[in-house]
C-alpha cells in the first residue's frame, strides 16, 4: 500500500542546498566528469533471479576504491544533510538533486539508468526519482508493498531529445550505452510532488509517468551477520509477513538489488535490530500508456495521500 | 562417469550453495545434470531460477549459463524436506547417479565455552544426513535398479574432514571432527549395505579449504571417487598430497 505523508526533519549540521527554481534535466557541472561505468564496475556478471519475482542482485558492484569513495560520500551525508523522516515509513531520506556531486553522482547518470533498465529489459523514461534512505537501529518493520506506483514530474524543455522517446529498449535488451542517451531528469518536489503530483508553482506542467524500476545499493554500513536484520525482503503475497519473506538481501556494503516494478514485485524493509541500515534507493519511470497496455488502467497502486 | 545413451549422469549435490558446492557445480555442471540443494545461501551458478547477464552487455550470451543446474531450497534437517528432494530429483530426471554430500556446519566454540550446545545440530547436519539422504535415494530408486547401478557406476561420495582422523584437538572443532568420525564410519556401513546394489559410498576428508588446501584440490578429490572403482574407502586430501585409507 502506498502513503505519502511525512515532514519529520533530523537534524542536521547544516542546511540543506537549494533546489533550482526552474525544471530541468540534469545537465553536466564544470566537476570532474566520472569514469565511464566499465572502468568503475567490479563485477560483470549480475545475477537475474526468478524467485520470488524476477530481480537482480549483485554483490563487487564498484571496484573498492570507487565503493569506498561511494561510503564516504554516504557518511558525508548522513552527517551533514537534512534528512527528512518520513513519517508513515520509520526511515530518514535525502533526495538527488541537479546540486548531487561527488561519486553519487554515478546513480543519476543516463549511463546507470540505462545499464540497471537494460538489465532489466526495461524501457524506460528520463525520469530518476532517490536518494539515500538511512534506517536508526530498531527502525519498525515497513509494509509489503510493490512500487507499483503513479508519480509526477515537472514537464520540462527538451534540451536533448525528445521526453517521450523511451530511454532503454523494451524486452530487447540492447548494450549500455549505446545510441544517444536521454538526459535524465530528475524528480523536483518544489515544483512537482512526486508522489501527489500537486503543482507547488503556477503554471508548472505535470508529467505523470509510473515507476518501472526500483534499485537499492547498500552503502556505509557495518559488516552484516545474520540476525542483524535490515535486509531487503521479497515476498511472493502482499498478505505475507514482513518477518518471512521468500528471499532476503542483507544490506551488505557494494551490494545491490534491482527489479521491475510490477503490481507483484512485493518487498519491504525488516527491521534492523543491531546496526543502523544505508541505501542508495533510485526509481526508473515508464509511460502511464505502457503501464495501462501491460496491466490494464485499474492496476497502479494509488497514493494515499 | 559415463552417461549412457548420450544422456549425461546426474548428480545431487547438498551444500550446493556454500564455498565446496560452488566450487563443485561450477566444475561439474559441464559433465552432470546437477540437482543443486541449497537453503539460506544463494547459488553462484546458473539454475532454473537465476542466470548471469554482463550488465554493460546484456544480450551476450554467457558461457555461465551453459548448462543450467537444477535449483532446489530445502531445509535438510527437516526428515520430510530430504524425501522431497529426492522425489522432485526423481521426477526431474527419473534417476540419481550421484549423490556428493558437501551440506555441512561449522562447529562452533570450545568445549569448555559452550561446544556443546550445536552438537546435536552439528551432528545431524553433518553425520546423519548425508546417511538419511542416501537411504532415501536407496528406497526409492537405487534398490529397485541394481543392474543400471552397476552399468553406471552409481555412487555417494560423502564429505568428511581430516580434522576426523585423529585425537589432536582443532580447538573449537570438537563437535565438527566428531560427527566427521561418525560419518566416516556410517559411510563404511553404508557402502557394506548398499554393495548388494551396485552403489557406491565414499568419503573425501580434506585439510581445511581453502585455507590450507587450495578448494579446486578438494573438487578434484571428489571427482576422483565419482570415477573410482572403489566403494567404503576414504581420500584425504593433505597439503602435501592425497591418501586413499
Amino acid at each position: 500500500m502506498a502513503q505519502a505523508r511525512g515532514s519529520q526533519v533530523r537534524p542536521a549540521k547544516r542546511a540543506a542546498p537549494s533546489s533550482s527554481p526552474k525544471p530541468s534535466a540534469v545537465r553536466s557541472r564544470r566537476e570532474a566528469p566520472l569514469p565511464p561505468l566499465r572502468e568503475l564496475l567490479a563485477n560483470r556478471r549480475w545475477s537475474l533471479r526468478k524467485e520470488p519475482f524476477p530481480h537482480a542482485f549483485v554483490d563487487e558492484v564498484f571496484v573498492p576504491e570507487f565503493a569506498a569513495e561511494l561510503d564516504a560520500a554516504c557518511a558525508k551525508v548522513l552527517s551533514g544533510e537534512r534528512l527528512r523522516h518520513f513519517g508513515w515509513y520509520d526511515a530518514h531520506a535525502w533526495n538527488f538533486s541537479e546540486t548531487t556531486s561527488g561519486p553519487l553522482r554515478v546513480f543519476i547518470t543516463p549511463e546507470w539508468r540505462d545499464m540497471v533498465a537494460s538489465v532489466l529489459g526495461v524501457r524506460v523514461t528520463p525520469h530518476v526519482a532517490g536518494g539515500i534512505h538511512h534506517h536508526d537501529i530498531g527502525s519498525a518493520n515497513g509494509m509489503v508493498h510493490s512500487d507499483y506506483n503513479p508519480v509526477y514530474f515537472p514537464l520540462i524543455d527538451e534540451p536533448a531529445g525528445d521526453r517521450k522517446r523511451p530511454a532503454a529498449g523494451a524486452g530487447s535488451r540492447r548494450r549500455a550505452g549505446s545510441g544517444t542517451l536521454a538526459p535524465v531528469q530528475l524528480s523536483q518536489a518544489n515544483l512537482v510532488g512526486y508522489t501527489t503530483g500537486v503543482a507547488e508553482r503556477p503554471g508548472v506542467e505535470i508529467v505523470p509517468v509510473a515507476r518501472a524500476v526500483v534499485f537499492l545499493y547498500y552503502l556505509g554500513n557495518e559488516p552484516w551477520v545474520r540476525g542483524d536484520g535490515g535486509e531487503t525482503g521479497l515476498y511472493r503475497r502482499s498478505s505475507d509477513p514482513v518477518d518471512r519473506p521468500a528471499a532476503a538481501i542483507p544490506p551488505r556494503n557494494n551490494t545491490l538489488v534491482a527489479f521491475e516494478c510490477t503490481p507483484s514485485s512485493f518487498h519491504s524493509f525488516i527491521t534492523n535490530r543491531r546496526l543502523e541500515r544505508n541505501c542508495v534507493i533510485a526509481w526508473f519511470h515508464r509511460t502511464i500508456d505502457e503501464v495501462e497496455s501491460r496491466w490494464g488502467s485499474e492496476a497502479l497502486e494509488r497514493w494515499k495521500v | 562417469m559415463e552417461g549412457m545413451n548420450g544422456e549425461r549422469p546426474v548428480l545431487l549435490l547438498t551444500g550446493a550453495s556454500g564455498t565446496l558446492g560452488t566450487a563443485l557445480g561450477s566444475a561439474l555442471r559441464s559433465r552432470y545434470d546437477v540437482v543443486a540443494v541449497r537453503r539460506f545461501r544463494q547459488l553462484r551458478f546458473a539454475s532454473q531460477l537465476r542466470s548471469f547477464v554482463d550488465p554493460l552487455d546484456p544480450a551476450e550470451p554467457l558461457e555461465e549459463n551453459v548448462e543450467p543446474s537444477y535449483e532446489i531450497v530445502a531445509d535438510l534437517s527437516d526428515v520430510r524436506e530430504i524425501g522431497r528432494v529426492c522425489d522432485i530429483a526423481l521426477a526431474k530426471f527419473g534417476r540419481v547417479d550421484v549423490l556428493v554430500n558437501a551440506a555441512g556446519v561449522p562447529g562452533g566454540a570450545t568445549l569448555l565455552r559452550g561446544g556443546l550446545r550445536p552438537a546435536a545440530r552439528v551432528f545431524e547436519i553433518n553425520a546423519l544426513v548425508p546417511i538419511r539422504i542416501a537411504v532415501e535415494l536407496t528406497e526409492r530408486f537405487w534398490r529397485h535398479d541394481e543392474a543400471g547401478n552397476r552399468a553406471r557406476s552409481r555412487c555417494i561420495v560423502n564429505l568428511g574432514a581430516a580434522s576426523s582422523l585423529d585425537l589432536e584437538p582443532h580447538l573449537g572443532g570438537a563437535a565438527f571432527s566428531s560427527a566427521k568420525s561418525s560419518l566416516n564410519v556410517l559411510t563404511g556401513h553404508l557402502a557394506h549395505e548398499l554393495a548388494p546394489f551396485s552403489v557406491r559410498a565414499n568419503v573425501v576428508a580434506p585439510a581445511p579449504f581453502p585455507t590450507v588446501v587450495p578448494t579446486e584440490r578438494v573438487v578434484a578429490a571428489v571427482d576422483q571417487m565419482i570415477s573410482a572403482d572403489e566403494s567404503g574407502r576414504m581420500l584425504v586430501v593433505w597439503p602435501d598430497g592425497d591418501e586413499l585409507i
